[in-house]
């Protein structure tokens, strides 16, 4: 346990001056407040104050104007002292990452992390925990290099060997926070890497995650690069964000010992993500963006099925560790990236797998083939939908699921909601200027 | 008009081409051109045409999916009443055609222009005839750079009237030469946009005429070294629409009220109940491409709300005032979110045949709002039952899919290759979401 007192001397013992506090509102991005180190433990105590509106911006620092959330109104940063980590990419600097309360020092009801943080409590009353890990894709690419697309190899293989000094600083500085690097691979398109993080205990995943991206983001930067986990940040490229996920009580409760395999529970997990899938991608997948990449054969995912080993489908369930069945197995969630809001994508994923388990579903057949080969009437017949096309669609079906309703609350359910219907509207208006030289001269 | 008739003005004004024209499921003007020399067999059993001319979208992709392939044939067979030459161009003349099957005369199930026929001859079947005026606007530019004319400033001045004077003039007398009854010209809002109102004609010929005007419009103006686009949100700023001025008749005006404090008679407004009705599934068809939606916004001069209002130009149906001595047979209504992306033979179908609904189930239209419902409150519009109309294509495209009045009046070969082509822009157009503000997001994440 780390309390004040700690992170105190710590900041002392590291000398370090200045303290980023972290939170990731309903836009997805990853906001800061920075206070001197001799603030952190007023800041701790009794929190940091900021205005109720940055919940409304949406990822272009747009807001809605009728929204509920307007220039009146605060509440507080809450830094957990447990978070308390030095950056090993920001001289002088460490940072915590923040729930946000009331002035009363109340959970505000539209705080992601904390709605995240009650559910996984409420979670474990009934004997189950979460352990889950983050695999984040990023591109590297030159900032400068404004004309990519016309010069291909720009950002090729040149740029692959010329990354890999930044791929071990980033990896480094990871171990340094504490974040278990568990595997790193160079990915299929150029400047593609991915890290693959180990499993930790539900809301510490998610703030890996956000660690993650600050660090990719910050030493990429420190080099001279550009780096972007955007899920389509390039013509040829994608970025994902899988998460690996099970439920534990002593054991694992995603694994059947007397059978050797996915046990009734991991089953209905998966059932209950399927239900939901439309939903849960609103969450997971929450930017326009995001659907340019859950496309069929986009090596990402691109119909509502499972499979073991099925890199098409939204839920896979990946090889177990040889001798390692009984702590490996697991379930991977393919549908996500990392413009979503971590503690949202995990609390939608986890309400939409407890909902299967509560109500006992069972999943449809799992697919063991390429569901993008198999004809419309075979997919039909076994169940398998598309994934939703666009952002509008996964919101509609959000909007109209009272199982995400209850799971993130009303306010934040709206809040969300809101500022995710104005980035879809943004889009939307984009309808005006698109292709219009085209259709200026045909109609 | 007798084919041979036609033949001999070819010859009398030394025509050796004729445009034979259609209008596909994509909404664009198309054509076949048939030397003099060929005319005779072209005017009695038409010309060959791929049926996969109905799988082409807006944005000129064939729509694999859309029903028609590489084999299979139609025939582009001319309406010989609506010929006419076009003296504004050297040596042409033009028809319009329906599609038919390959024995030349069997109606193709896929032909927009045969399913309107059918549908205003059910209305003949009961004694009335639809009185139609299809008001486009449209913008001139410079072909050169691509942008607005500059030295007008719009604004329904006098002088866009000076500074369009010689084009607005050839325009209006190469219509007239062609019989279309041109009643005024109005400098528009915007700079270089523009409005030629023509006179009412029945049923199938009062959609003929309207792309005869587009066709002349745009070849004037190409004349006079300018671009023509009639395009809804064609710049910022401005809008394009076609509104539809439609009245039924059998020996009198049936949209003309009896009663000197009525509006509208009660078949009128049963039609305005039957439109209201069905507008988001008409708008599918009224207004069918995604630049359709960025005209149809509040207070923007177009509609965005599903009401009726006599004068109320934010009313998607609007009740034009007419004097009271005129209302026996100026009496009409106007139908305003339509424009010229829109086949105009599907849109006045689509509205001929909500009307009719209208008609046949005494769909009572409500009262008519008396103020611009984008400055009414939640709580007065939900009372009123008036909703905010789709605001993309992909909404409107569900509404059509869903509405059985529609898929009738169209039929179902010809309704399903519509959806099919108009859902492959809405898919193209999600697809851009990709490359949408993308160097912003690669910062923000």
């Amino acid at each position: 346990m780390i309390d004040t007192a700690t992170v105190e001397s710590r900041c002392e013992n590291q000398n370090i001056d200045l303290v980023r506090l972290l939170f990731v509102t309903q836009s997805g991005v990853v906001q800061a407040n920075t206070i001197d180190a001799s603030e952190v433990s007023v800041a701790i105590e009794n929190g940091v104050t900021v205005s109720k509106v940055l919940q409304a911006y949406d990822s272009f620092a747009q807001r809605n104007r009728d929204s509920s959330f307007d220039a009146v109104g605060e509440v507080q940063l809450s830094p957990d002292p447990e978070t308390f980590r030095p950056l090993p990419y920001a001289e002088r600097t460490g940072a915590m990452l923040c729930s946000i309360e009331t002035l009363d020092g109340d959970s505000w009801a539209v705080d992601p992390r904390a709605r995240l943080r009650s559910f996984i409590e409420d979670l474990r009353e009934t004997g189950l925990s979460p352990e889950v890990a983050f695999e984040s894709e990023f591109h590297l690419f030159d900032p400068d290099d404004e004309c990519r697309d016309d010069e291909a190899g720009a950002y090729r293989s040149e740029s692959i060997r010329g990354t890999h000094r930044t791929i071990v600083r980033i990896v480094d500085a990871l171990k340094t926070q504490d974040v278990e690097v568990k595997k790193y691979h160079p990915e299929y398109s150029a400047g593609k890497h991915e890290v693959v993080t180990g499993h930790r205990s539900g809301l510490r995943a998610a703030d890996e995650n956000v660690l993650l991206r600050e660090t990719v983001k910050s030493v990429a930067r420190d080099d001279g690069y550009q780096a972007t986990l955007l899920p389509k940040p390039f013509d040829d490229g994608t970025n994902g964000c899988h998460v690996n996920l099970s439920l534990w009580n002593s054991d694992n409760a995603f694994y059947d010992h007397e059978h050797g395999r996915l046990s009734r529970t991991a089953r209905q997990f998966v059932a209950g993500v399927l239900d939901h899938a439309p939903s849960v991608l609103a969450l997971t997948a929450p930017t326009v963006n995001s659907y340019s990449r859950l496309r069929p054969r986009h090596g990402a995912a691109g119909y509502v099925c499972w499979g073991r080993r099925n890199r098409e489908a939204l839920v896979r369930v990946p090889a177990p560790d040889q001798n390692l069945e009984a702590s490996s197995t697991r379930i991977e969630f393919r549908g996500g990236d990392n413009t979503a809001n971590p503690y949202l994508g995990l609390l939608g994923l986890l309400a939409a797998g407890m909902d299967g388990i509560e109500r006992e579903l069972e999943p449809p057949e799992s697919v063991s083939a390429d569901p993008c080969d198999l004809t419309d009437e075979q997919r039909e017949s076994r169940g398998i939908e598309p994934l939703p096309r666009s952002l509008g669609e996964a919101l509609d079906a959000l909007e109209s699921d009272e199982t995400m309703r209850d799971a993130l609350g009303p306010d934040l359910f709206d809040a969300y909601v809101e500022v995710k219907r104005n980035h879809w509207r943004s889009f939307i208006e984009s309808a005006g200027p698109w292709r219009r030289e085209h259709l200026r001269n045909l109609y | 008009m007798e084919s041979q008739t036609i033949l001999e003005r070819c010859d009398e004004t030394d025509v050796e081409l004729v445009r034979l024209l259609y209008v596909g499921n994509d909404g664009v003007i198309h054509g076949h051109s048939v030397k003099r020399s060929h005319l005779e067999d072209a005017l009695e059993s038409g010309v060959a045409l791929p049926q996969l001319v109905q799988s082409f979208n807006a944005l000129g992709h064939r729509v694999k999916d859309a029903d028609f392939d590489a084999v299979g044939e139609a025939r582009l067979v001319p309406d010989r009443s609506t010929f006419r030459i076009l003296g504004h161009e050297d040596n042409v003349a033009a028809v319009c055609c329906s599609l038919r099957e390959a024995d030349g005369e069997t109606p193709w199930a896929a032909d927009p222009r045969l399913a309107l026929a059918r549908r205003v001859s059910e209305f003949e079947d009961e004694d009335m005839v639809p009185l139609l005026a299809l008001e486009s606007e449209f913008h001139f530019y410079s072909s050169s750079d691509g942008v607005q004319r500059e030295g007008d400033r719009g604004l329904y001045t006098t002088d866009s009237m000076r500074n369009f004077h010689g084009v607005i003039l050839d325009a209006i007398d190469a219509l007239e030469a062609q019989d279309i009854e041109v009643k005024k010209h109005v400098p528009e809002y915007a700079a270089g946009q523009h409005e030629i109102v023509t006179g009412h004609r029945e049923g199938l010929g009062a959609v003929d005429d309207y792309v005869f005007l587009r066709e002349t419009i745009a070849s004037v103006a190409e004349s006079h070294d300018l671009q023509t686009t009639f395009l809804p949100f064609p710049f910022e700023m401005t809008t394009n629409g076609c509104h539809v001025h439609l009245s039924l008749w059998s020996d009198t005006n049936r949209f003309a009220p009896t009663g000197t404090d009525e509006v509208l008679s009660q078949t009128g407004r049963h039609f305005v109940g039957g439109i209201l009705n069905h507008i988001p599934a008409l708008l599918a068809l009224t207004a069918p491409t995604v630049n359709s939606y960025a005209r149809l916004q509040p207070q923007a001069g177009a509609a965005a709300y599903s009401c009726w209002g006599v004068g109320n130009r934010e009313a998607a149906v609007r009740v034009p005032e007419v004097p009271p001595g005129n209302r026996d047979t100026a009496t009409r209504i106007e139908f305003r979110p339509g424009d010229n992306t829109a086949n105009p033979y599907m849109s006045v179908l689509g509205l001929l045949a909500a009307g009719r609904d209208g008609i046949r189930n005494e769909t009572d239209p409500g009262e008519p709002l008396d103020v611009d419902p984008g400055n009414c409150d939640e709580e007065l519009l939900d009372e009123r039952g008036i909703d905010r109309l789709p605001t993309t294509l992909e909404e409107a495209l569900g509404e059509l899919a869903e509405d059985d009045v529609l898929r009738e009046a169209l039929g179902d070969r010809l309704f399903e290759s519509y959806l099919t082509v108009k859902r492959s822009e809405w898919e193209t157009f999600t697809e851009s979401a990709g490359t949408w503000k993308q160097d912003t997001l690669r910062q923000a994440f």
